[in-house]
């Protein structure tokens, strides 16, 4: 049963090909980050690209309440929420994460969990921290993508602060989930 | 050129777009192979076995900020145009930590959760449907409290550089060197937690993350702290400036995207003569903080004009925001860009080059046939008047 940690993580037979070196694997996506700014002008994102999709999708099934919501109406205030960046963006990550986990030879349907933890239980968890954390990310107009890396590597004040406290969550509530990972 | 090359107009938003699912690509690319979509390895990181998190991502915000900071020194970007989160302190302290326990508890962030749907994962999958269905509860609850909440602790565009009062490449670099001792020393607990993570061993991890929250605390209470220091430096942040026709003139015909200009006429009918890239928000609208938030935070610059009436001087401006008040209103626009000059008058003291200048801004923003005002010629979007493509930015 200890051996299922370092089984998952660790063994070559079961994860394909070697991750990257993770100092490599910074210096890339900083690069990536890098090219974003350059070229876009704007850092990167993931749930405000979530955000659009899901207002397209209610917006012909509620069009009043979201037309009258404070929130969500400015997301269709400059024309088709979905020609935007951060759509494209997200897009792009799920190819990208597509095709860098086929040549891997990472692509398998799992459920990942701890040894100790249930199917039930894990599910359960997912859902309620997405729920936590979508949230989150529109309360604090961004994500880990949208406010910690990019706004970090824009020296952006509140980015910083966003950052720090992600770390503060996590590491506060860790010993209250820990049969779900170790 | 320098860069940003999509905000000045390099090329269209059908181009922005391809070029965008590229950079997406680079960026899913990436996070999957430094292990990004992975639950467990994720989770990793708060019981400190396994920093490959804290790693990758400190890499990257490096090697941008150094790349950011770098190539704006030498000149071959300007920093004014790129998007920069403006600060929110409050809702960025809540959410920041609401964040981080949806992280532990989901084992995902909104961005690796694609990265590991995308491999299969669907603890992966139902943590991107959580995501989706907090965003849809946010919405849902917006209004009231949680929305005077969301505009709280308003800085606009701050940065630390700007609120230590150092050089942005000097303190990218001690960001970087902070950094490298920093990855000395989670290699040593790594080294002291392998193998540890055993059921039976959890109670020793905590100790460690306990005091790692510890310090994350401390440390937010050092930036709390400083930001109540800067609260003044905001508030004279906050600002109203005065804006010649000629000016805003100049700035359009150069192709540049990146002002925000709201036209506040109330009673304008669609399609009626305004400034190119415009857009209509009454002033109504303006007293709402939601509007400035989510589409006009992070320009570089807001410029708001009248009717001649005087009502973008009364437009009352929430924290952090500086805006520039074109002199005279669209009236005074008509009369110094759109109209023919009269014939004797001061315009004839003004020297050829002026003139010519006048000349060329008329016969832009009037259609008329003229020598173009610049050798790469008006951009397309502006020429036409139309929408401004300029992606709001972000995460937002």
């Amino acid at each position: 049963m200890n051996d299922r940690r370092s089984e998952s993580l660790q063994d070559p037979r079961r994860e394909g090909a070697p991750l990257w070196n993770p100092y490599v694997a910074g210096v890339a996506l900083g690069l990536v980050l890098l090219a974003s700014f350059v070229v876009m002008g704007q850092g990167l994102g993931a749930s405000g690209g979530i955000a659009r999709i899901l207002v397209t999708l209610l917006a012909p099934l509620m069009p009043e309440a979201i037309a009258s919501n404070a929130n969500f109406r400015n997301l269709l205030a400059e024309g088709n929420p979905l020609l935007h960046f951060l759509v494209f963006l997200g897009l792009g990550v799920l190819l990208g994460g597509y095709v860098g986990a086929m040549t891997g030879g990472r692509i398998r349907i799992q459920l990942e969990r701890g040894p100790r933890m249930g199917r039930r239980g894990r599910i359960a968890y997912a859902l309620i921290g997405g729920l936590v954390m979508g949230f989150a990310a529109r309360l604090a107009l961004g994500c880990t993508s949208g406010q910690a890396l990019s706004g970090g590597a824009t020296l952006a004040a509140g980015s910083w602060v966003f950052m720090m406290c992600v770390f503060a969550g996590g590491y506060a509530v860790a010993w209250f989930v820990r049969r779900q990972w170790i | 050129m320098s860069a940003p090359f999509f905000p000045q107009n390099a090329f269209g938003l059908g181009a922005g777009l391809a070029l965008t699912v590229l950079i997406g690509f680079g960026f899913g690319f990436a996070l999957e192979r430094g292990g990004f979509g992975s639950s467990r390895r994720l989770a990793a990181q708060f019981y400190l076995y396994d920093m490959t998190v804290f790693k990758v991502m400190f890499t990257a915000i490096v090697t941008a900020m150094i790349g950011i900071f770098g190539l704006a020194r030498v000149g071959w970007l300007d920093i004014d145009l790129i998007w920069i989160n403006p600060t929110y302190l409050w809702p960025q302290i809540a959410g920041g930590f609401l964040l981080g326990v949806g992280f532990i508890v989901s084992g995902y962030c909104p961005g690796t959760a694609i990265v590991a749907s995308a491999s299969g994962k669907v603890d992966g999958v139902l943590a991107l449907l959580g995501v989706t269905a907090g965003i849809g509860l946010f919405g849902a609850a917006y209004g009231g409290g949680l929305e005077a909440f969301h505009h709280s602790g308003a800085f606009g565009r701050l940065l630390l550089s700007d609120l230590i009062g150092i050089d942005p490449l000097i303190l990218a670099l001690g960001v970087a060197l902070m950094a490298g001792g920093a990855f000395v020393g989670v290699e040593r607990l790594e080294r002291r937690f392998a193998g540890r993570a055993e059921p039976g061993r959890a109670p020793r991890i905590v100790r460690g993350a306990g005091i790692a929250a510890t310090g994350s605390l401390i440390l937010a209470g050092i930036v709390f702290l400083a930001a109540g220091h800067s609260r003044r430096a905001a508030d004279l942040a906050t600002a109203r400036e005065n804006l010649a026709p000629l000016d805003l003139a100049r700035h359009i015909v150069e192709g540049a995207r990146d002002w925000s200009i709201i036209d506040l006429r109330e009673a304008m009918e669609e399609g009626s003569e305004t400034i190119p890239g415009a857009v209509r928000i009454g002033s109504a609208e303006l007293a709402d903080p939601a509007v400035w938030t989510d589409r006009l935070a992070g320009h570089q610059r807001i410029v708001l004009f009248d009717g001649g009436d005087g009502a973008a001087e009364r437009i009352a401006l929430p924290a952090g925001f500086r805006v520039a008040v074109l002199e005279g209103g669209f009236p005074a626009w008509r009369d110094e860009i759109l109209a023919a000059p009269a014939p004797s008058s001061a315009a004839s003291q003004e020297s050829t080059e002026e003139r010519r200048e006048r000349d060329a801004l008329r016969a832009f923003f009037t259609g008329a046939a003229a020598p173009a005002p610049s050798p790469s010629g008006p951009p397309a979007a502006v020429k036409a008047g139309g929408k401004k493509p300029k992606a709001s930015g972000g995460c937002s």
